[in-house]
């Protein structure tokens, strides 16, 4: 079976953000860079069902030439190839355009599984998945918490709101990956060692203009300081005095 | 190992004698980009596991390293990092071993000397001495974690004088080995599957030799053999997580072929042994270091008084620059004798002590420091601070104490004064061959070094062979020794780094090497000072008439 994993390189969740002169981004030269933290789950779910039903798992990204360092980890933990479709100005860009490529792409190397992350941790738009099997018209299940797979067929739950829901599909399929589905493992000396005798291929791609523009970008305000109303019991009628006219909570 | 002459390596040699000879440090002897993209790969795996594994309050508190993290070394296969390939291992070398020793003691100092007991020390006789047929049969048990070594050299009377070693091991008819004795403050003993043990054995040329004076050699001790015994843990003031031990050997047969090395050739071992394991415990004190520097600089930051951050205050500031700056010449120094040994080099016995001197003591004061730091919290179990400074205590007595390795570097360092005949010239480095902006702390340095060398040879004539008895003066030529070569790392990596950046990255790597090589300056500069110490006879009477 043909697998393939979506990564994407984000930049490092402690790292402080600024936003670049120019206000239409982030300012890129200061931030460090990891793998997406539900990316990290895809990847592990993807090596998985290669473990248990054979094939290939390739991670596909989109994305500058340095994100091959993303890359390169997910090969030390058990990917078989990684390829960066090459997008320089991939920061500005809004969710359509990502998959476009990406299903070109599967499309070619006859994949039959895609793993992506539910959402990655800078843009949060969660829309990836479900626009790639818009796009490819294969099965799709969002927020998955357990998958199993049996042949061409396969079963799933998904974690929303309201409860668990459990779906059966057939393959090809997308999946969107949530907390909880696994434990991504550690890639281990002999992984990272491995890694280095795997391909990484880098790949111009068709690129589709963004339909939408950016035209500013800003830190959210600083969060006024906290206020303390006073000490032990005698403070809890003026705490709730303020929760209830000053926050409006209660 | 006793080249008069400095080669590509022999840099403290060389700096004895007054002079830098530029091929021994310059141009900073990096790793290749593939080897030093690994050792950053290992980093960041390492860090991550270790961030989200090991508990290091925890494991201070129960006294004790669980077995998952103990399991988790050997899953990740870091117990394997520098066993060749061929062996089951990653034939990794000395700085990928550094950088893995920084990693995992920047998280937890008990948990990091698992690792350097087993791969630093206790792995090494093979590795380094092993027949083809020995490595076959022991590497690959210690690449995988199924066997995890302690290395067993001390004992009551052995402590720095290894003369003192009374554990024996008889020959039998059929070839084994009678091996019986007790070693103490044995790391790794409690989980250890094979103690490299040292012993005296028979001199076959010489049957009749008392024990005292027989030759030494090593064997590989399987913990389960009959007559083996782990006394309880030792209740430790720091490291406290780390299994330390007494063990028993009574009557124990070990097998012929688990002599490692030649017959008689055990001081030898443990010496070469002890020369790498020096350098990886300076790996460790950098980890130690940043871990206790990053934490200075968060309370700095966030601790308000007088109504400013206390970060604000010049006598805080001078501590936390000293933190950046001396971290910066431990990586210096550790990394440039990683590179010679990585490089081949095999006389390295002087960098790596240097290394050991340096960053463990350095790491015990920036500790002490990082906890002024904190005031009174940093004095509460509740925060890291004291853990942190009990765990950099014993860095200054293992391995050789520091002034042990003081008196060793310069009775190395003087040899070649005594012999005859002059060192042949080698091309020195010249102020030139620095950055430029480097270039005025490096013309101070090089005539410190300069100025070693006449001290050296001046004290040298006055005291003649006097000197190899006089320990508080050869620990102050050493001591310069030592903080010169940090400050030419130093110059050495700065030089090659800033080659790679430009803009405020530059100025800000300029600014931190210069304060760095100047602070070794200022080193140097006291103990050649002191050279001849005006107390030292008022000294010798006090203690005299005390003791």
């Amino acid at each position: 079976m043909n697998i393939v994993a979506c990564i994407k390189r984000v930049p490092a969740t402690e790292t402080q953000p600024k936003v670049a002169a120019d206000g239409m981004g982030l300012d890129h030269s200061a931030l460090e860079y990891m793998l997406s933290f539900y990316d990290e789950i895809a990847l592990e779910e993807a090596i998985r069902s290669k473990e248990a039903h054979g094939g290939e798992v390739t991670a596909l990204t989109l994305g500058p030439t340095e994100a091959s360092k993303e890359l390169r980890d997910c090969l030390a933990r058990g990917a078989d190839k990684g390829r960066v479709s090459l997008d320089p100005a991939c920061h500005p860009r809004e969710p359509r355009t990502t998959p476009t490529p990406t299903a070109a792409t599967d499309t070619a190397r006859g994949a039959e599984l895609v793993f992506c992350g539910r959402q990655a941790t800078d843009r949060d738009n969660a829309a990836v998945g479900p626009m790639l099997a818009t796009m490819l018209g294969w099965s799709c299940v969002t927020d998955v918490i357990e998958l199993h797979i049996d042949g061409t067929s396969a079963t799933a739950k998904r974690e929303s709101e309201r409860g668990i829901e459990h779906f059966r599909f057939t393959l090809p399929a997308v999946i969107t990956c949530q907390k909880g589905l696994n434990e991504p493992r550690y890639a281990g000396l002999k992984g990272i060692m491995a890694a280095k005798k795997k391909p990484i291929e880098e790949a111009e791609p068709m690129l589709v203009e963004s339909a939408t523009e950016v035209v500013g970008v800003s830190l959210p305000p600083a969060r006024p300081a906290g206020r303390i109303v006073g000490e032990g019991p005698d403070a809890v009628p003026a705490l709730l005095e303020a929760l209830r006219t000053e926050a409006k909570v209660l | 190992m006793t080249s008069t002459t400095a080669g590509a390596s022999g840099l403290v040699r060389a700096l004895f004698l007054g002079s830098a000879p530029k091929a021994a440090f310059l141009p900073f002897p990096e790793p290749d980009a593939e080897t030093r993209e690994t050792a950053d790969e290992i980093f960041a795996m390492v860090s991550a596991w270790a961030a989200e594994t090991i508990d290091p309050a925890a494991i201070d508190r129960a006294a004790e390293i669980p077995v998952e993290v103990r399991d988790g070394l050997a899953e990740l296969g870091l117990l394997g990092l520098i066993v060749p390939e061929e062996f089951g291992g990653a034939g990794m070398g000395q700085f990928a071993y550094s950088r893995l020793m920084e990693a995992v003691a920047h998280r937890c100092a008990s948990t990091v000397t698992v690792i350097g007991g087993h791969m630093g020390l206790a792995m090494k006789p093979v590795l380094l001495f092993g027949t083809d047929e020995q490595k076959a049969h022991w590497l690959p048990q210690f690449a995988s974690g199924e066997r995890l070594g302690s290395f067993a050299l001390t004992e009551a009377g052995a402590g720095s004088d290894a003369g003192g070693l009374r554990t024996s091991a008889e020959e039998l008819p059929d070839g084994s080995w009678k091996l019986s004795g007790t070693k103490v403050m044995i790391t790794n003993a409690g989980y250890a599957g094979v103690f490299a043990v040292f012993a005296r054995t028979p001199d076959p040329e010489q049957p009749d030799l008392p024990l005292a004076e027989r030759p030494i050699s090593c064997f590989y001790v399987p913990a389960e053999l009959p007559g083996v015994t782990v006394a309880p843990e030792e209740d430790k003031m720091g490291l406290k997580g780390s299994s330390t031990c007494e063990v028993a050997f009574d009557e124990v047969v070990v097998p012929a072929d688990h002599l490692i090395g030649p017959r008689g050739k055990g001081f030898k071992v443990a010496l070469n042994t002890l020369n790498t394991g020096r350098h990886g415990l300076a790996a460790c004190c950098i980890g130690q270091a940043k871990l206790a520097a990053e934490l200075a600089y968060k309370q700095a930051g966030e601790r308000v008084q007088f109504g400013r951050p206390i970060a604000e205050f010049g006598l805080i500031r001078e501590m936390l620059a000293g933190m950046t700056a001396d971290i910066y010449a431990m990586e210096a120094g550790t990394h440039l004798a990683a590179g010679l040994m990585d490089r081949g080099e095999t006389d390295y016995l002087l960098e790596s002590a240097a290394c050991k001197i340096f960053a463990t003591e350095r790491l015990w004061t920036l500790a002490n420091d990082s906890l002024q730091v904190a005031g009174g919290w940093g004095f509460m179990k509740e925060f890291p601070f004291e853990r942190i400074v009990r765990d950099a205590r014993i860095n200054l007595i293992f391995e050789g104490t520091n002034q042990i390795l003081r008196t060793l570097m310069a009775g190395q360092g003087l040899k070649p004064l005594l012999q005859a005949g002059a060192p042949e010239p080698e091309e020195r480095a010249t102020v030139a061959d620095f950055d430029a902006r480097l270039a005025a702390v490096a013309g101070q340095v090089l005539e410190q070094v300069e100025a070693l060398g006449s001290a050296t040879a001046e004290l040298l004539e006055t005291k003649g062979k006097g000197l190899f008895f006089d320990q508080p003066a050869q620990a102050r030529i050493s001591e310069a020794s030592v903080a010169l070569y940090t400050a030419l790392a130093v110059l050495s990596r700065a030089t090659s780094q800033l080659t790679e950046l430009d803009g405020q990255a530059a100025e800000a790597r300029v600014e931190v090497a210069t304060l760095a090589a100047r602070r070794r300056l200022r080193a140097a500069r006291a103990s050649l000072a002191l050279l001849v110490d005006p107390d030292s006879d008022l000294e010798g009477r006090i203690v005299e008439r005390a003791y």
